[in-house]
């Protein structure tokens, strides 16, 4: 009888062990929810042969492009895939929670996803066509008419930030969706299709070298260009660290143990100095958090965006 | 600039880009060969494998690829009227007449050359306005991306071909089409079933897979036997009587190739519009324009100098701006950038040496593409003798798999089918597919060109005459409209002269 007993807790006990022990199994997908070329795709495909050397096993971790309907095919995927950690997905914030902000229908739930790990963020920056005779936000409310500000559209996070900025600093916006792509609108104002562009620091960077534009407020905590002021210093600090942030997220569901190796994994290939200088150089620094302060960054993000709902789904 | 120019030259000679270009063109060329595969495939497809190489051996693979996919895509196209890649759509009209005629190494011949010639003078252009690049950019803005829509639009009503009411019926439908999907300007959703599939609207590469090449497969199949109906004369006289021919027809050549770079120079076009206007075009400055879609080599000419000459042009915003002038060009900056180059106003100015890698890259794989493909000329020509019992499934399953390669998605390959079904039913009730498939390519971009004009200019639409450019492309397109009537009254007066 006892010996039943025994083989009976031994036999409970197998499936989890050997499946924390199995873990990875085969080869892991990591899904990128756009077309190949853009930062998405740089940091996994920068991440994904650094995470085969620390992993426990080896298998192979594929970059696989999912892009389409703005990001949310890849996650919708992603959500509804086996929770056994064989599958997960790099995702932007506050991208992929801008739909739901908007009143729209998604196929996944953030508040459902296992958060992996948050990887990286650019802090947004505004900027002026170098040609206007614009220098400071008043020189923009002497304007006397809305602001123009061209995007790539609703969904777009860029969009979104663009819309927190006008609230919070008091300007009415005109917005011009429609351009392809963050270098598209920002010629947009180089051109004089619009007043102002709102982009990641790192992409506004070549244009601010070549004299085309003119940096007017940053969104970093420390402005990384001299004699641009902060939103912080201009009096809303609520704004600062208003940026394209990028997570890792898996199926809803995956075990506490799978969960802990994914993210111990990401975590090592971040801090490898070798993929650390890689990644600077293609213009993606990583900057990690484990799955354990994950979820609570992005809500802290989320949280900016949540305030000035209204004005994003006023469009 | 010279200094950069002779280095990369002199890259260009050592053993390993040599290897590398070589390998770019016969990819470039299988990719190309096959229907649903392509030039964005294939580099979509070989990214990850760049990753180790020094940055100009990966130019040089891309260029290599880039310049030789259309030249594989026409020989499909002529030998089994199937488009290889969709800007190869319009050398099948009459290509395969001529292949039909046991003239397919003449076609072929001429192809290669146009493809050659058109691509190299692209790349002059390119060079050539490098340096007031942007200048050339910041002139053309939604409210000229929106004329130039319409103009493109308005060559729908010359191509109808002789059948004007089916021509513009089938554009209206390549307009309806066109509005499915997610609207970025308004944020509505339409059309899309409720599934999340036609939310980026109907994906060009399935759709037009279908409409040409599945259409065609079905249509070869009804009629049954060979596609070679008169003796196949491929003997190598001929091959180089239709690159010869090329310089005879040299004005189709020159317009197409201009067509083809200014075309490509504009985002969100590609070479399958290029194609097909160069074509319309062809038959316009036609002493004999009932005899294109029979045979008449100008309408090979015409589409496959446009087709190369793109890239020279899509290059022109890519590589001032960073603004991809066609998808090919979309991965090609992710291959930039995976080699730390960052693709913006300052790419010229930094990577001088890698960007002429790639120019000269690309230069050299028109020629060598070309060379390859007359040196087997004869033997590719003998596929029309096959049965086309035994052709057909092999070509449907290569183009099925090719779509279906693209984003593996079952969808895609369910679309093609559909479009081929549609397609093949607007082979027999004669209705012109040309005129669907330029309105499905320019309609988005007219609407959300429309729209973002309006919004540049508060709501009012005299932004389109306020700004110099757009007020040109205007009396342009007015002007073209206007030419074929004002031909035809013309001739009427010359016609009555003589009676008085």
């Amino acid at each position: 009888m006892l010996r039943l007993v025994l083989a009976a807790a031994v036999a409970a006990t197998l499936p989890v062990t050997t499946a924390w022990a199995q873990f990875p199994t085969r080869n892991i997908e990591f899904l990128i929810p756009f077309g190949p070329g853009g930062g998405f795709d740089r940091t996994v495909r920068l991440l994904a042969p650094y995470m085969e050397q620390a992993l426990p096993k080896k298998v192979e971790v594929l970059p696989k492009n999912v892009p389409g309907a703005g990001g949310r095919r890849a996650l919708a995927t992603v959500f509804r895939a086996k929770p056994d950690g064989h599958m997960i997905s790099i995702m932007n914030s506050p991208g992929a929670a801008i739909p739901a902000l908007l009143g729209e229908k998604v196929e996944y739930d953030l508040n459902k996803f296992t958060w992996v790990a948050k990887v990286g963020a650019e802090d947004y920056m505004i900027g002026v066509s170098a040609k206007s005779s614009i220098r400071t936000l008043d020189d923009l409310k002497k304007l006397g008419r809305p602001l123009k500000i061209p995007t790539t559209g609703f969904g777009s996070t860029a969009y979104a930030a663009a819309a927190v900025f006008a609230e919070a600093f008091g300007f009415k916006a005109e917005h011009i969706p429609g351009y392809k792509g963050t270098n598209d609108y920002i010629v947009g104002i180089v051109r004089g299709d619009g007043d102002i562009a709102v982009a990641p620091v790192s992409t506004f960077k070549q244009f601010v070298e070549s004299g085309a534009i003119r940096p007017l407020v940053t969104f970093e905590e420390k402005t990384s260009m001299p004699g641009v002021r902060t939103v912080a210093e201009l009096g809303h600090p609520q704004l600062s660290g208003l940026a394209v942030e990028r997570y890792v997220v898996a199926p809803p569901g995956v075990s506490a143990n799978v969960l802990k190796i994914l993210s111990d994994t990401i975590g090592r290939a971040a801090s490898n100095p070798e993929l650390k200088a890689k990644a600077e150089k293609s213009g993606e620094p990583l900057d990690f958090i484990p799955a354990s302060g994950a979820r609570a960054a992005f809500d802290k993000a989320l949280a900016v965006y949540e305030k000035y709902k209204t004005a994003i789904a006023r469009k | 600039m010279l200094e950069s120019t002779l280095a990369a030259l002199q890259l260009l000679f050592t053993p390993k880009a040599v290897m590398f270009l070589a390998l770019g063109v016969v990819i470039g060329l299988l990719f190309g060969v096959m229907p649903g595969l392509g030039g964005t495939t294939a580099i979509a497809l070989l990214m990850p494998l760049t990753f180790s190489m020094d940055a100009n051996h990966a130019m040089m693979l891309v260029g290599g690829i880039m310049g030789a996919v259309s030249a594989g895509g026409s020989v499909s196209a002529i030998l089994i009227n199937t488009p290889g890649t969709a800007p190869n759509a319009a050398t099948c009209f009459d290509g395969y007449p001529l292949a039909q005629q046991g003239k397919a190494g003449l076609a072929i011949g001429a192809a290669q050359a146009a493809s050659t010639v058109g691509g190299c003078i692209g790349i002059l252009t390119l060079i050539a306005v490098i340096p007031v690049a942007k200048q050339v950019v910041l002139l053309f803005g939604p409210p000229e991306y929106f004329m130039l829509a319409i103009m493109g639009l308005a060559a729908i009503a010359v191509s109808t071909g002789g059948q004007f009411l089916r021509g513009l019926i089938a554009g209206a439908v390549g307009l309806m089409l066109a509005f499915v999907g997610y609207d970025a300007v308004t944020g509505d959703i339409r059309y899309t079933l409720g599934s999340d599939y036609l939310w980026d609207g109907i994906p060009l590469v399935p759709a037009l897979t279908g409409l040409f090449a599945i259409s065609e497969m079905i249509a070869l199949s009804v009629s049954g036997g060979t596609i070679a109906k008169e003796q196949v004369t491929t003997r190598v006289a001929q091959v180089w009587e239709g690159a010869w021919s090329v310089f005879r027809h040299w004005k189709v050549m020159v317009q197409g190739s201009v067509i083809g770079t200014f075309i490509g120079a504009i985002p969100g076009l590609g070479g399958t519009v290029a194609a097909f206007i160069s074509y319309t075009a062809a038959m316009q400055i036609s002493k004999h324009p009932e005899t294109f879609g029979k045979g008449n080599i100008e309408g090979v000419i015409g589409p496959e100098a446009a087709n190369n000459s793109k890239d020279g042009g899509a290059l022109i915003p890519t590589l001032s701006f960073g603004i991809p002038g066609s998808a090919e060009m979309a991965i090609f900056l992710g291959v930039l950038v995976l080699h730390g180059i960052e693709p913006g106003p300052m790419l010229l100015i930094k990577h001088e040496g890698v960007m002429f890698s790639l120019i000269l890259a690309l230069l050299a794989s028109t020629v060598l593409s070309a060379v390859v493909t007359l040196m087997i000329a004869r033997q590719l020509a003998l596929i029309t003798l096959v049965d086309v019992h035994l052709l057909v499934p092999v070509v449907i399953s290569m183009a099925l798999a090719g779509v279906y390669a693209l984003r593996e998605t079952a969808g895609d390959v369910m679309l093609a089918g559909i479009f081929g079904i549609i397609g093949y039913i607007m082979i027999r009730f004669r209705y012109p597919r040309v005129t669907l498939v330029i309105a499905l390519i320019l309609g988005e971009l007219a609407e959300r060109s429309y729209h973002q004009s309006l919004n540049m200019g508060d709501g009012s639409a005299t932004i389109f005459v306020t700004r110099p450019t757009s007020l040109i492309l205007i009396v342009v397109t007015v002007g073209l409209l206007l030419a074929p009537v004002v031909q035809h009254l013309r001739r009427s007066r010359r016609f009555r002269e003589p009676a008085t």
